[in-house]
């Protein structure tokens, strides 16, 4: 319960801010750049939405409908782009893109030096950007729900005499309806999150906005204010998210029945099929891929700077070991406790302490501020000056900021475990005179080891590769990796960015690999996992669920 | 036969308070009256059967009794200690009760030993080692304190779950479906077993099972449960022979149910006539009637007929058809055969005993909270007097034959 109420404080407090706005921020805001942020906001998330929903539904509908070259292979390599950070994608696109990239360049030798090109820095390529490393959370949904829930839907529309277009139109989609939405609000609420690619391109969000208010002007009452209207907006996409959902929250697991019988793509259209596939790929994953390991291998300075490597990766695997301890900690007590009691209290304690995730990274960070802020405010009330603490910011605000963050992550995932240990083994102990220390430490952590661990490799990992709470929150002097890749990319250093970037995907690699095979091993096996969408909750907890179920 | 199983006498006083009382105990989820007013009382050494249909709240009592869930309603008292009442609620790690489920729950990640001496962690070091052993010994499993629980064969993990759940010296033992989770031909070895284990510590238990003839095998009494209400407690033998109404008869064994009449201290039926002296004149009842209780001649000019037949190994069971319609069941033995659509005289067999006589139409469960007025060896209701004359009626000596 008090683990629920250190979790909620910060959003209290954004809340809070939002609830008694001040008018003189508020006007000052407005008349700077409050409209064109709000509206850059909409549109990068109205822009991003449609993408990763034509690109991620398409491309699950053609791996799952239609056989042709190479589908299995791919079905599982499209993927691999959520192990790809936005701000690595996003200068890898830039310098390729860019006015004195490739592709400019070869462009105005064969047209000339004046020949038109799109802006690259602009909302369009950002969504674009985001587009392709989040349709993976709207590919990996559809795919569950076309295969499981709308399986004898559709063959029941083909017998009776429906096209595969026309079936797919008219079964399939409203059936996949509730899992293309809760895939489209992970989007969104990523979306939101970042803020540090969208810089890249020049673009303008909220969360753009909370960063260079608070970072620039270390102006907190502006900061929190834009903080709340960014919350604002994570309510609208989960209330739309519900409302999406609508009566089919209730469906019955469907009997899936065998599956979808893929139909043969001959000739040309099964090359195009995999053309397109592979496109998405290599746009979203292997090109950048391969540039930042050739950027790697050519440059003189990625030696020299391997020493600040070193510092940085400490920093990261340092905050990354604390908060996965941390969160795996608390998620085992958490797990634990809905166990022991039947309370009420106790299970909304557990509900609140997971909605961490469901709120916009920058607005966590901004509401940690906020309660070090009161903190530091009731210190000097009481004569004690920490000074600085509010300004610089410390190791401990960031740990709790991913604390919060990622708690429901660990929470989902040991609470998934610990669901193997059936009841009646916990009731056993009680009634052989144990205490719920001793069944927790001899039984239910044993028993639940390889949750736990996988839970806290997944903190790890989310953890490492985290950066607007970071950002946000960091003393000064103190970078992690992505910190520092983001600052050398920000200054078009990108070879020296590229072998710090290449860690990171490597380092989130690792638990999509371990998604993608459980995912081929479903394939063959039973229809097991209820097709019903998840909650709008993490997006890595939709991992995590993957994972331990 | 126990004390409390004496109908109409009053309890006997004994020195030692019961094992265990149940007064009144209720449990709600939800809408649902899960356990509605359960009363009973379990002596020293006595074995229980809770018996009844999935979903009757049988295994939600044997929870409450472990306190594993809190009851809304009623007292839990162990061996004169209030455990559950309007005191509060003792947590089950305090209540020094045993209790062992269907799937055995051993600790997958412990040893036979450790498993066993799990709730031995207040004894020292040679001590908890002597209660394991003198346990494994109890169920003969000496050799395999070492192995872990994936080692064992079903039967053998029951009895680790049993001596783990013995160790400690439980007050009560509870055992939830034991052996539902054993095939048929270990399932009676395991429970004698179990029974004489149990025998042999002295200690009181209550079974949970929905399998009648385990329940008649098993219990010294039984409690047998529907829609969380007891609908009859009594020993095996009483509630066979005397079921209290039709639920109870149709679920304690086969049972088909005529319509009779009772004249002058006769009970008429389509099988025959019987003498009842006892029973209430003139009333339109129910009589229960077993296979075994029929019998049948083959006869061209018979007025029931065979409808069918089911080979059962030794014996074969004819489902006859009355003239009324009405259809009972006759057990014969395998060696005579009589081809279906036969033409037969049924009657009721030489050996029947006294008829149970119910009511003409099924109740809604009796509402008693105490046990002790619950009628005993059987219980003659009649559509007139049906609800509330049933003690008075069990108290008079009700054999009709």
């Amino acid at each position: 319960m008090a683990i629920a109420v250190v979790v909620v404080l910060p959003l209290g407090f954004v809340v809070a801010s939002l609830l008694s706005p001040s008018f003189d921020v508020w006007s000052q805001l407005w008349r700077t750049r409050l409209p064109t942020m709000v509206l850059t906001t909409l549109g990068l998330l109205v822009m991003v939405g449609a993408g990763t929903l034509i690109v991620g539904g398409g491309l699950a509908w053609l791996v799952t409908a239609y056989r042709f070259p190479g589908r299995r292979l791919l079905s599982w390599l499209l993927v691999l782009p959520l192990a790809m950070p936005g701000y690595v994608l996003g200068f890898v696109f830039l310098s390729l893109v860019g006015f004195t990239g490739p592709l400019q360049r070869g462009w105005r030798g064969a047209l000339g030096a004046d020949a038109w090109f799109p802006q690259v820095r602009s909302v369009w390529a950002a969504a674009l950007v985001l587009t392709l490393v989040l349709y993976p959370y709207v590919y990996l949904l559809a795919r569950v729900a076309f295969r499981e829930t709308a399986a004898s839907a559709y063959d029941v529309a083909r017998s009776l005499g429906c096209t595969p277009w026309r079936a797919f139109r008219r079964a399939v989609l409203p059936l996949a309806r509730p899992a293309l939405a809760a895939g489209l609000a992970l989007v969104m609420m990523e979306t939101l999150t970042d803020f540090a690619t969208v810089q890249y391109f020049g673009v303008e969000t909220l969360s753009a906005g909370i960063y260079q208010v608070w970072r620039g002007m270390y102006d907190r009452d502006a900061a929190a204010e834009l903080a709340g209207l960014v919350l604002l907006f994570a309510l609208v996409v989960i209330v739309v998210e519900r409302s999406l959902r609508g009566r089919a929250r209730y469906a019955e697991p469907g009997a899936g029945g065998a599956g979808i019988e893929p139909q043969q793509l001959r000739g040309w259209r099964g090359w195009v099929a995999t053309a397109t596939a592979s496109a998405v790929l290599a746009a979203a994953f292997v090109a950048p891929v391969t540039q930042l390991v050739v950027w790697a291998a050519g440059d003189g300075r990625a030696a020299r700077s391997f020493e600040r490597i070193g510092t940085y990766l400490s920093n990261s695997i340092m905050l990354a070991v604390i908060t996965a301890v941390l969160v795996v900690g608390l998620g085992v007590v958490i797990a634990n406790a809905s166990r022991f009691s039947d309370r009420r209290m106790v299970r909304a304690a557990t509900r609140i302490s997971v909605a961490g995730y469901a709120v916009p990274a920058p607005v966590v960070a901004i509401g940690v501020l906020l309660l070090i802020a009161a903190l530091d405010a009731i210190l000097r009330s009481l004569g004690i000056r920490v000074s600085g603490l509010l300004v610089t910011g410390s190791v401990a605000a960031v740990v709790y900021g991913y604390t919060v963050r990622f708690l429901a992550l660990g929470v989902t995932s040991v609470e998934a475990s610990l669901a193997k240990v059936p009841d009646e083994i916990t009731q056993s102990a009680r009634s052989l005179g144990a205490s719920s220390t001793r069944i927790i430490a001899r039984l239910h952590v044993p028993l639940s080891r390889a949750g736990i661990a996988t839970a806290a490799m997944l903190v790890a990992i989310e953890a490492m590769k985290e950066l607007p709470i970071v950002l946000l929150l960091r003393p000064f002097g103190f970078d992690t990796l992505p910190v520092w890749v983001w600052q050398l990319a920000a200054e078009s250093l990108w070879e020296a960015a590229a072998l710090p970037a290449l860690i990171i995907v490597a380092a989130s690699v690792l638990p999509v690999a371990v998604l993608s095979r459980q995912l081929a091993k479903d394939e063959h096996g039973p229809v097991s996992r209820r097709p019903t969408a998840p909650d709008v909750a993490p997006a890595a907890a939709v991992r995590a669920g993957e994972l331990v179920s | 036969m126990t004390s409390s199983t004496e109908h109409g006498d009053p309890p006997a006083v004994t020195d030692a308070p019961p094992a265990l009382e149940v007064r009144d105990l209720g449990k709600r989820y939800g809408d649902t009256q899960a356990v509605d007013g359960i009363g009973f009382d379990l002596d020293a050494h006595e074995i229980l059967c809770l018996v009844g249909p999935s979903g009757c709240g049988k295994s939600t009592v044997l929870r409450m009794l472990a306190g594993l869930v809190t009851p809304d309603s009623g007292q839990v008292v162990l061996a004169g200690r209030t455990v559950d009442g309007p005191d509060g609620h003792l947590a089950p790690e305090r209540r020094g009760v045993g209790i062992v489920f269907q799937e055995h729950a051993l600790f997958p990640n412990l040893t036979v030993e450790a498993n066993v001496g799990f709730g031995l962690a207040g004894l020292g070091r040679s001590r908890r080692r002597a209660r394991v052993t003198e346990m494994l010994a109890l169920v003969a499993l000496e050799d395999h304190a070492a192995r872990y629980p994936h080692e064992l064969s079903g039967g053998e993990r029951q009895r680790v779950a049993l001596a783990r759940a013995l160790a400690p010296a439980p007050s009560v033992l509870l055992l939830d479906e034991p052996f539902a989770s054993l095939d048929q031909n270990l399932r009676v070895q395991v429970r004698d077993q179990v029974v004489s284990v149990l025998r042999a510590t002295g200690t009181p238990a209550v079974f949970v099972t929905h399998d009648q003839g385990e329940a008649l095998a098993l219990g010294d009494r039984i409690l047998v449960l529907r829609h969380g209400r007891v609908a009859q407690i009594g020993t095996p033998q009483g509630i066979f022979h005397a079921p209290v109404d039709r639920f109870v008869a149709a679920f304690m064994g086969d049972a088909d149910f005529l319509p009779a009449r009772v004249v002058d201290a006769v009970v008429e039926s389509e099988l025959g006539e019987r003498p009842a002296p006892d029973a209430p004149p003139t009333h339109a009842v129910e009589l229960v009637v077993r296979p075994d209780d029929v019998s049948f001649d083959v006869s061209p000019t018979g007025s029931a007929v065979i409808d069918g037949v089911e080979f059962q190994g030794e014996s074969n069971l004819y489902r006859l058809r009355l003239a009324s319609g009405a259809v009972v069941r006759s057990r014969r033995p395998h060696t005579e055969v009589v081809p279906v659509g036969g033409q037969v005289t049924a009657r009721f067999s030489d050996h029947h005993r006294s008829p149970v006589l119910i009511a003409g139409s099924e109740p809604s469960g009796p509402r008693r909270d105490d046990p002790q007025a619950l009628p005993e060896p059987a219980a003659v209701r009649t559509s007139t007097d049906r609800n509330r004359n049933a003690a008075s009626a069990s108290s008079s000596e009700s054999s009709f034959l």
